[in-house]
């Protein structure tokens, strides 16, 4: 046993107890409260969804929680974290994949009666985010009593929670006002464990009190609001953390997740209490651990990194042997090679540095590993080159094959002289070869895609077969070899995510970012780009359809309405937002018409000259600029704006002449960012003859603003 | 000789206008020395043996005669003169003296009383190859905006707050701007995080006004049409300098042909044409395995910060910037209060104990430890002075109270009144029973009989005006 509990008597005891004081609650408070506080039980709440799609399509098989990393299931790690920093209740919330976590739980070692703790799983299918998760717990009254601890089931840890706790409690006491003790981790930039989509910058009062919280997203400046300075005369500014996905909560923050039923993720929750700090007094609170180990897997690069800190021990006492599913163990030898029971290496076999092997596996003379983990019952052939990939359970691998920074999931099978390339994904049950070389960045799937709908990472839709047979779509050969079996599965972003999704959702690929240091926002725009090919970038069907129709007028009309009476644009926001959920409308559509919209409005009196216009789009653009934020928040929907723009120009000559200075008016509100501008302008048109033209035309227009920006990029700095 | 002082002395004392309205404000007394001494004092105790000493040509007797007489000091002052009309702003003045600048300069106002150790801040310089340290201030309770300053009480203007960004090791400036400057939001660059990605910001630090510049940087001031169009070293030169630290060499060059085009002529010049890469550095560079980590830039040729700015944060000493009126009034308590402590013990007073031997002579009066006196006053019976300094040949009658008060020389008070927080000023004359609550007395003036006043200024006001 990794830490050696002894099961505590008492446990079911207090648990009496506390239903006896929950019933007697009612009569008095402050003996209430006395016995609460005697009892103290630490409660910790593992959000297992993720509620995002980073790791489809394994995904759709596995919830993520419970993919290995390093041949355990993520969970195990989250689990043993909070059990061995004292936690003695342990609510798991699943939604995807429910059963098999559920199945997972109940055969693990926690609930034997061993066990220092209770967990439970609680399983609703209704939840669509971390916020819907929260306030499912508050129906389930009485189930937190107290401060608890919120974490994501996908967190590797090896830090003490109890200080922590103990600390967060004890402002409590001295401030009523504190709902949340964030846990951050100290990694500057560059560092391996950081994850790339989610760089912020946290502001931070002597004491750790969070005065201000920004993801970056790309963005060249940020902005600090001068109040910041007016008030606090000393503070930090930190941009060298990684969030942990680790908090600890007090009791209401369940309350204000319910108050604020538009609270999705953390952050919403983070940013909501910041804005609404004059009003409410709510304080969150911000712990740095410095030589502790938590990072969360959140994405692929960093499942690649964290197993890495795994193997090199980092996370001590979070190691391969000590975290081996049902005593397997390994024996660990020089340079961090981990071997189970039964392996089987054959002669000549060269195991570099960084290896895990589980039992029973099997491999062949003159076969090269290095940084790679590979699972029980593998067959791996001889003169294989493995490197950093990520073998799962009773894989194949034949002959003469290669695989670098790839993840080959459960009885893959790759036939010989086979190449895999970086960043690959080949989900459950694949099979490639013989003699194909996968291109980088290619995810195979046995699933075929239009089967599953477009929903979150670990949505698992009930009618999706879970044996993926289906006759009726041919396997891929051209890319899975003679004998292979799978389809190439395409990354789609989801179009009708909600507006509120703050994360970009392309998926970040293994390796990619390994290679070379940070893969600059070039390369992150243009996978971007490539993704958006072929999807509806298409020109607006100028007939919308009547749904678009109706919503189209309303935003138009709600426009109006706000610039005419002055009303605050945050409520043209909210009325926007609801005709959306009316008519049923997409992200990628309502930014299109919002702009289409700004665009057309000032033409409503009959056609503008060019001079009036601008000035007119200038004060709309000034006004409305909240809105415009709200909307055009990542590269995407600024490059949509871009091309709606475009487009009015074909049909409106006062715009085509003004388009110069409402792309400077644009950037200079900070609506659209530079690089989009740039990318924009680089961009070849991939359509029809006549848009080309006019594509051209119109890119001629801004080339002098272009070459100015290009510049004044070095120069701006001077400026300001 | 490492480094040349210049002590900036020809400020006009804008902010505290009814006191230089006809007393130049390096002249002001304090603690019964010219301002101006204190500064000359503090360079003389860190070793330095000259000093330039920018003047206003007016002026420039009266103050060598007052340094002369206030004595005990052995540094050789070389005064230069600047032109009454010319409204000059502190980096004009270095320009001005730009000849006679032949290695890295020491610039100091001479509103700063303070006891700092100069070689802390010489030590910051030269450990980081410093392009301009400056000395800031941690608060401390001798904050001087918490007193109540003689005069018309208005609505005071907040001083003006600094918003400085310091690195992890607290010395490197990372950002500085004046919270005036800032509207609604203050911008920091992503570049900026990514290269200090820990950084606090104080915007309770008061700038001491006291820097040591890189010799270069008087030279880019006199050459460059950037470097001329800076005014002030405190508002322009820092602030400018700060924000060039994170600038690539090679864009630079490119924004400042741009501005240049004129002079571009006579000389390509962009402020890396100043910066001399020392031998010795380049050495050190090749020879250490340390490297500049990959995320501070892009750009290929990474290479260490030509330009770097860094503050001294002093923490918890004595040291007051007598540039307002208040500040000046504590500035005098403080000298006072401290008149057994290092920095006055060596201050020649010799009448503090004069004090307290006439305080036998004169029966029943009292004067307060954190009191002086100045040579040649009198003092009446039954007199009482607290927490305030009494000039030169001051005639003070019997049951006056004086406290928390300045009193410049040959004042006379006479009988019976009460002055309570007030700065009165040479020459003036207080009859008898005179009641004087933070007030403010010009020169010469004199205050009527009985008359009862709080919160004003007794003064020749035609004369203020035309200042």
């Amino acid at each position: 046993m990794l830490f050696g509990h002894v099961r505590n008597c008492a446990t079911l005891q207090l648990g009496e107890v506390e239903v006896s004081t929950i019933m007697s609650s009612k009569k008095g408070k402050g003996k209430n409260d006395e016995i609460l506080e005697q009892e103290d039980i630490l409660q910790a709440l593992v959000i297992t969804d993720s509620f995002n799609r980073k790791f489809a399509p394994l995904s759709i098989e596995k919830p993520r929680v419970l993919l290995p990393l390093v041949n355990t299931p993520l969970i195990d790690y989250t689990l043993e974290f909070l059990i061995s920093s004292g936690v003695q209740e342990i609510f798991v919330f699943c939604c995807a994949h429910a059963e098999q976590i559920k199945n997972h739980i109940n055969s693990s070692k926690w609930n034997q009666s061993s066990s220092p703790c209770t967990v439970t799983v609680i399983v609703s299918d209704t939840c669509t985010s971390m916020g819907d998760a929260i306030r499912e717990m508050e129906s389930k009254k009485g189930v937190l009593r107290s401060h608890f601890i919120l974490v994501n089931g996908d967190v590797v840890s090896n830090m003490q929670l109890k200080a922590v706790v103990e600390s967060h409690k004890k402002r409590c006491q001295e401030d009523k006002s504190t709902v949340m003790t964030l846990i951050h981790k100290r990694a500057k930039p560059g560092h391996r464990t950081r994850n790339k989509e989610e760089e912020f910058l946290i502001v931070t009062e002597k004491l750790g009190r969070v005065l201000n919280f920004q993801k970056i997203k790309g963005k060249k400046k940020l902005k600090l609001p001068v109040n910041l300075f007016q008030e606090h005369s000393a503070m930090t500014v930190r941009h060298d953390l990684i969030d942990t996905h680790i908090c600890v909560c007090s009791p209401r923050v369940i309350e204000l997740f319910v108050d604020n039923f538009d609270y999705k993720s953390k952050e919403d929750f983070i940013r909501g209490i910041l804005i609404n700090e004059e009003i409410e007094g709510n304080k969150l609170f911000l712990n740095v651990i410095e030589n502790e180990y938590a990072a969360r897997v959140s994405s692929l690069p960093l499942y690649d990194s964290i197993s890495k800190d795994v193997i090199n021990r980092w996370a001590f006492p979070v190691v391969p042997e000590n975290m081996a599913v049902n005593g397997e163990g390994y024996s660990l030898r020089r340079h961090n090679q981990y071997l189970a029971k039964d392996v089987t290496l054959g002669r000549d076999c060269i195991l570099e540095e960084d290896v895990v092997v589980g039992s029973d596996t099997w491999i062949g003379d003159g076969t090269v590993i290095s940084h790679s983990v590979i699972g029980k019952g593998c067959r791996i052939g001889k003169n294989v080159r493995l490197e950093n990939a990520y073998l799962w359970e009773n894989v194949t691998v034949e002959d003469d094959c290669s695989v670098s920074f790839s993840i080959l999931c459960d009885s893959v099978s790759v036939a010989s002289g086979s190449t895999i390339e970086n960043g690959c994904l080949l989900s459950f049950g694949v099979k490639v070869g013989p003699a194909v070389s996968i291109p980088p960045g290619t995810l195979i799937t046995r699933i075929y895609q239009s089967q599953v709908s477009q929903l979150s990472d670990d949505f698992a839709e009930p009618e999706t077969p879970t044996s993926p047979v289906n006759d009726e779509a041919p396997f891929d050969h051209s890319v899975v070899g003679k004998e292979g079996e799978g389809h190439v599965w395409v990354q789609s972003r989801s179009s009708e995510d909600d507006e509120d999704e703050e994360e970009d959702l392309t998926q970040q690929l293994l390796g990619l970012n390994i290679s070379q240091e940070s893969f600059n926002e070039d390369d992150e725009e243009e996978s971007e780009e490539d993704s958006d090919e072929g999807s509806d970038l298409s020109p607006c069907p100028s007939p919308p359809p009547d749904d678009t129709a109706l919503f189209y007028s309303e935003v138009q009309e709600s426009i109006q309405r706000t610039v005419e009476e002055n009303v605050k644009v945050d409520n043209l926001i909210l009325e926007i937002n609801s005709s959306k959920h009316a008519y049923n409308i997409s992200i990628k559509e309502l930014n299109q018409l919002v702009m289409k919209a700004v665009l057309e409005l000032p033409h409503n009196n009959g056609l503008l000259q060019p001079t009036p216009l601008l000035q007119a789009m200038r004060k709309l653009v000034k006004k409305l600029s909240p809105m415009f934020q709200n909307y055009f928040k990542n590269a995407e929907s600024q490059l949509d704006c871009l091309t709606v723009i475009e487009q009015h120009c074909t049909t409106n000559s006062s715009t085509y002449s003004i388009l110069p200075n409402l792309v400077m008016l644009l950037y200079e509100e900070d609506i659209i960012a530079e690089d989009v501008i740039l990318h924009w302008f680089k961009s070849p048109c991939r359509l029809d003859d006549e848009t080309k033209r006019n594509h051209e035309k119109v890119l001629k227009l801004v080339t002098p603003f272009v070459t100015w920006l290009q510049e004044a990029d070095e120069e701006s700095d001077e400026e300001d | 000789m490492e480094f040349q002082p210049v002590v900036m002395a020809a400020g006009r004392g804008s902010r505290m206008l009814d006191l230089t309205a006809s007393n130049a404000k390096p002249l002001l007394p304090i603690g019964n020395k010219p301002m101006l001494w204190y500064p000359l004092h503090l360079l003389e105790k860190a070793g330095f043996e000259s000093a330039i000493v920018v003047v206003l040509e007016s002026t420039r007797g009266d103050l060598m005669q007052a340094i002369n007489s206030a004595g005990n000091l052995n540094i050789s002052l070389d005064y230069v003169n600047i032109p009454d009309e010319e409204d000059w702003g502190t980096a004009d003045s270095l320009r001005h003296i730009a000849h006679k600048i032949k290695t890295d300069v020491l610039v100091v106002s001479c509103d700063l009383i303070t006891d700092v150790e100069l070689h802390a801040l010489a030590d910051v310089h030269r450990v980081n190859n410093s392009t301009i340290t400056a000395l800031m201030l941690s608060p401390s309770d001798l904050n001087p905006e918490n007193q109540t300053a003689p005069g018309p009480k208005t609505k005071r203007k907040q001083e003006q707050k600094d918003i400085v960004g310091l690195d992890e090791k607290g010395n490197r400036l990372v950002m500085l701007t004046a919270e005036a400057d800032v509207e609604d939001f203050l911008s920091v660059k992503t570049s900026l995080l990514k290269r200090f990605p820990y950084f606090e910001i104080k915007t309770n630090l008061m700038d001491a006004h006291l820097y040591i510049l890189k010799k270069w940087v008087v030279d880019f001031l006199v050459d460059t049409k950037a470097g001329k169009s800076l005014a002030t070293v405190k508002g322009e030169v820092l602030p400018y300098f700060v924000k060039k630290q994170f600038r690539r060499n090679k864009s630079l060059a490119k924004t400042m042909t741009d501005d240049d085009i004129d002079t571009e002529k006579q000389k390509p010049q962009d402020i890396y044409s100043f910066t001399k890469v020392d031998e010795l550095r380049k050495v050190i560079k090749r020879m250490s395995s340390w490297r500049v980590p990959s995320h501070w830039t892009d750009d290929e040729e990474r290479e260490e910060d030509q330009i770097c700015c860094h503050a001294y944060i002093w923490e918890g000493g004595f040291c007051i910037r007598a540039n307002t009126i208040s500040a000046y009034c504590e500035a005098n308590r403080q000298i006072a209060a401290r008149n057994e402590e290092p920095l006055a013990s060596s201050v020649p007073i010799g009448n503090k104990s004069q004090a307290t031997i006439k305080k036998a002579v004169y029966t029943g009066s009292k004067v307060g430890q954190d009191s002086m006196v100045g040579d040649g006053s009198s003092i009446g019976d039954k007199v009482s002075i607290k927490k305030s300094i009494i000039g030169q040949h001051c005639v003070i009658r019997d049951r006056v109270k004086i406290t928390n008060s300045v009193i410049m020389d040959h004042v006379t008070i006479k009988e019976g009144s009460v002055i309570h927080g007030s700065v009165i000023c040479g020459n003036a004359h207080i009859n008898d029973g005179v009641e004087l609550k933070d007030c403010l007395v010009g020169y010469s003036q004199s205050v009527a009989e009985k008359s009862k006043l709080s919160n004003e200024v007794v003064g020749d006001s035609e004369r203020m005006m035309e200042i």
